[in-house]
C-alpha cells in the first residue's frame, strides 16, 4: 500500500508530477497490446507552439488500418522560453489514417489531455509518418495550439513489431 | 534520365500527393523558426448592431490569463439610453472550471464614461454578478491585463500596478476553462464597429 505513495512523493520532489498517471496509462496500453496490438512505438518529438518550444515523448500502438493510439507527455522544461510556465501536457493521441502508402502515411491525430494537471485541452493536428526502415520512422506534424499554428518533428522507434 | 522519368511516372497519384504534403510540412517546420509565424496582435471587431466579436473556441491552459489590449477611438460611444452608459462591456476572461460563464467566470470589462475608458472586473460567482473599478486606460496604448486564479480568489491586475481581488467559491479543479472574448453589452448593441487589439501572453 505504501509503495505508490512513496513513488508519488519522489516524483513530486523531482518536479515530475505527471509521471504516475502517465505510467498508469502506459500499463493500460501494454495490456491492450498483449491481446490485440500489432506494433508498439516510442516517439520523441519537439513542437514549436505559441507557448514556446515543447519537447515530449509518446508511446503508441499501431492497429494498422484502424489507427494508432498513444499516450504522451510534453512540456517546456528544457526548451521553453518562459521560466514560470512549462505547460506540462499529459494525454492521449488518437490517430486515424487519411492516406496510406508503403512508406508515407497521413494521419488526423487529435490529442486530448490535461495541461498542468488541471486544464483540459484538445489539440487538433495532422501528422505525416515517413517510414525510413522497419524500426525507424520520421514524424512531422502541424496543428493548432491555443488558436495558433504549431509544428512538430519527431522520430519514432518501433522496438516491438508484432506484425507478421 | 529515362529511368528517373519512368520512376516519376510510376508514382501513383496518392503517393505524389503524400510526398507533396510531406514537403509542405517540412516547409512549415522550417518556417516555424521565423518570428513572423505568430501574429503579434489579434484584432477583434464587434460589428455595428452586434454584441459578439465572432465565435472563437479556446480553453485556458494556465492559472493566469495574461494579455495586452489596445483600444482605439472606436471605443468612444454614446448609449441610446443614458442609463446604459453605465453598462460594462466585456473584454476578455474565462469561464471557470466546467461552468457556464453566467455561473462562474472572471473577465475584465470596460466602458466609456466621462471621456475616459474605465476598466472594471466582471465576475460571476455562483450565479451572482460582481464588478469593481480597476482603473483608466488611454486609447491607442497597449495595457497589460492579468487574471490570476487562486483557490478562493480571482486577482485582477492592470499594468502590474492596480490590483483588485474578487471572491471565487468554485470548488471544481479539473476540467475545461473556456476563454471568453470581447462582447458589447449590456442592454444595447454596438453603435458602430468597435476594434480591440489583443495579444495573449504565454
Amino acid at each position: 500500500m505504501k509503495k505508490p505513495i512513496v513513488l508519488e512523493q519522489k516524483c513530486l520532489r523531482m518536479g515530475l508530477e505527471g509521471l504516475p498517471s502517465f505510467f498508469y496509462l502506459l500499463l493500460l496500453l501494454v495490456a491492450i497490446l498483449s491481446s490485440r496490438g500489432q506494433e508498439i512505438g516510442v516517439r520523441s518529438f519537439v513542437q514549436q507552439t505559441v507557448m514556446g518550444t515543447q519537447e515530449g515523448y509518446a508511446v503508441s500502438i499501431d492497429f494498422g488500418r484502424i489507427g494508432v493510439g498513444a499516450v504522451m507527455q510534453s512540456n517546456s522544461e528544457l526548451l521553453g522560453e518562459s521560466e514560470d510556465r512549462k505547460y506540462p501536457f499529459v494525454g492521449v493521441e488518437v490517430r486515424f489514417p487519411l492516406n496510406v502508402s508503403d512508406k508515407l502515411t497521413l494521419y488526423a491525430s487529435p490529442k486530448f489531455g490535461m495541461v498542468d494537471q488541471q486544464f483540459f485541452v484538445m489539440i487538433p493536428e495532422v501528422q505525416t509518418e515517413m517510414r525510413l526502415n522497419r524500426i525507424v520512422t520520421l514524424v512531422l506534424g502541424t496543428g493548432i495550439r491555443a488558436r495558433q499554428a504549431a509544428v512538430s518533428a519527431g522520430i519514432k522507434i518501433n522496438p516491438l513489431n508484432f506484425r507478421s | 534520365m529515362t529511368a528517373s522519368r519512368t520512376t516519376f511516372s510510376n508514382l501513383t497519384g496518392s503517393r505524389l500527393f503524400l510526398r507533396s504534403v510531406f514537403l509542405f510540412l517540412v516547409g512549415m517546420l522550417m518556417s516555424s523558426c521565423e518570428e513572423g509565424l505568430i501574429e503579434p496582435y489579434e484584432t477583434f471587431i464587434i460589428p455595428e448592431g452586434k454584441n459578439y466579436s465572432g465565435y472563437a473556441v479556446q480553453a485556458l491552459q494556465s492559472k493566469e490569463l495574461r494579455f495586452t489590449a489596445i483600444f482605439d477611438e472606436s471605443a468612444i460611444y454614446q448609449a441610446k439610453d443614458p442609463v446604459n452608459q453605465f453598462d460594462i462591456h466585456k473584454l476578455m476572461g474565462f469561464a471557470d472550471c466546467n461552468d457556464h460563464h453566467h455561473a462562474n467566470s472572471a473577465r475584465f470589462g470596460w466602458r466609456w464614461m466621462e471621456d475616459k475608458l474605465e476598466i472594471h472586473t466582471y465576475v460571476y460567482n455562483n450565479g451572482e454578478r460582481y464588478s469593481e473599478y480597476v482603473g483608466d486606460v488611454n486609447l491607442n496604448e497597449p495595457n497589460e491585463y492579468s487574471i490570476l486564479m487562486t483557490d478562493d480568489q480571482y486577482i485582477f491586475t492592470l499594468n502590474n500596478s492596480q490590483e483588485v481581488r474578487m471572491n471565487r467559491t468554485n470548488e471544481c479543479t479539473n476540467g475545461v476553462y473556456f476563454m471568453l472574448f470581447p462582447y458589447y453589452g449590456g442592454d444595447e448593441r454596438a453603435p458602430h464597429d468597435i476594434n480591440i487589439q489583443i495579444k495573449i501572453a504565454y
